[in-house]
């Protein structure tokens, strides 16, 4: 056995440690994501909105809108069974639904809708400027489709990600729309654990 | 049934008189029975708001439906000998002089036919006409030339939100013949209209897109689930709560339809 195959090996086997080692470290807290941050919109009962009078709380974040049939019904119920699971702690929790479709959601359209969940839920509307705003903030996206033979007149693409803020306001977790009641629970309750002051890193 | 008997006897024809005569005893066994039954079609219809394919069988049984036109829907009734004009055998969708539809057969059931002995059903509510439409539709079906072609089941549709009559609904098609087929078209007599639509992901968004058909493979399934293709059900005419049926009336591209009563579920529901 010549030295360069011991090298080869020894550099093997100290990668397959640092891999264990890496394995069995415990999971610090979910990183600060370089996405988000203050925004003002118009809530559900017609009064400004500033993300910034959560501070304190968590805020789960999503986007979309009422006449989408399908999605934004799923997460609300599954966000229904997330406050349920979470119990006590779920007082400390705060569901932000931003529309795409200013247009047809008014605030009493999103209230009346929101008012069907078990959720502690606002829903926020505002001008387009503002809401394309607070798209970006988050890296979010959508997109007007024209529907012209249905009855929808049109539809919105949007993107369906999550967002999971902690009391600080910042945006420390993402959830796909794929994510299991159990996969939010478990995440959420590493932020509803820290602190009001915030957790910086 | 026992009023068209007598009114048409009144109007003097001839033709009616002998099997009235001969079947006075059947008749009178009738009037107690359906008295009876009508009964409790009242009672449980003050119950339940909603139609479908059951409901249908017990009002089609309950209004003496089956004395003209068979308990199997072939127009063979106990009855239908003495008729001048026979009743109609709901196999036969060409002799359906006013649409063969479920909503058409509803709003038959609310007219008077001047030459035949089929009443105007005025007892019955909108729905109850519906679910009957329902029953005779699917006794239709259920003979179509030994097994029927492509079946349609587990149906349900996420009740609308509260500022909203408009819903998605869901159901497994099901083809057993060797040929594929394709579902062109839905309807539902208590909505404006009903599209087929499919959700997809593209560059990370979820959009919705109109779809003209859906193909059923040959021996297989098209499933309409949360996950892709559904049924858009748009202006409905009552609010649906969970535990309600919605019926809807699938058009394949052969010109069959299929009849199915889809549960109403919590919208919120994922599968």
């Amino acid at each position: 056995m010549n030295f360069k195959s011991t090298l080869r090996i020894g550099t093997l086997v100290g990668l397959l440690l640092a891999i264990i080692a890496a394995g069995c470290r415990r999971e610090g807290p979910a990183p600060v994501l370089p996405i988000g941050g203050d925004f003002t919109l118009t809530d559900h009962n017609g009064q400004p909105f500033e993300l910034s009078s959560l501070r304190g709380k968590v805020v789960l974040l999503f986007f979309g809108y009422t006449y989408c049939p399908n999605e934004c019904p799923t997460t609300l119920g599954k966000l229904s069974s997330v406050y349920s699971r979470l119990g006590q702690s779920a007082s400390s929790l705060k569901t932000l639904y931003v529309t795409v479709d200013p247009d047809r959601d008014t605030p009493e359209v999103l209230k009346a809708d929101l008012s069907y969940f078990a959720i502690d839920a606002l829903g926020l509307t505002g001008t387009r400027e503002q809401i394309d705003k607070v798209v970006r903030q988050y890296a979010a996206a959508y997109q007007i489709v024209p529907a012209p033979e249905s009855k929808g007149r049109y539809t919105v693409a949007h993107t369906t990600t999550l967002y999971a803020l902690d009391k600080a306001g910042q945006t420390r977790l993402t959830f796909p729309y794929q994510a299991t009641v159990d996969q939010i629970v478990k995440g959420l309750e590493g932020l509803l654990d820290e602190p009001a002051s915030g957790q910086n890193g | 049934m026992a009023c068209i008997w007598d009114c048409r006897k009144r109007r003097g024809e001839v033709w009616y008189a002998v099997p009235f005569m001969l079947s006075r005893r059947i008749r009178r066994l009738f009037r107690l029975r359906t008295s009876c039954a009508g009964l409790l079609a009242v009672v449980l219809t003050a119950c339940s708001g909603s139609s479908s394919i059951e409901e249908g069988h017990r009002l089609y049984d309950a209004n003496g439906c089956a004395s003209c036109h068979g308990r199997e829907g072939h127009g063979d009734g106990p009855v239908s000998k003495g008729l001048a004009t026979k009743p109609r055998d709901f196999q036969n969708i060409a002799a359906f002089k006013n649409g063969s539809t479920v909503s058409a057969i509803a709003k038959t059931l609310a007219g008077s036919f001047p030459n035949s002995a089929m009443p105007a059903y005025r007892n019955l509510t909108g729905n109850e006409r519906i679910s009957v439409a329902m029953y005779v539709t699917s006794l239709r079906e259920g003979h179509a030339a030994g097994a029927p072609a492509v079946t349609a089941h587990d149906a349900w549709v996420r009740a609308p939100l509260p500022a909203h009559n408009d819903a998605a609904a869901y159901l497994v098609l099901e083809n057993s013949t060797a040929e594929a087929r394709a579902l062109v078209g839905a309807s539902s007599p208590i909505a404006a209209a009903v599209e087929m639509h499919r959700m997809s992901m593209e560059k990370g968004m979820m959009r919705m897109d109109q779809v003209q058909r859906i193909k059923i493979p040959a021996k297989g399934t098209a499933a309409l689930d949360p996950s892709g293709l559904h049924l858009m059900i748009f202006g409905l005419k009552r609010k649906l709560a969970p535990g309600d049926a919605l019926p809807l009336e699938l058009k394949l591209d052969d010109g069959d339809t299929l009849s199915v009563s889809a549960t109403v579920r919590n919208p919120g529901g994922a599968s």
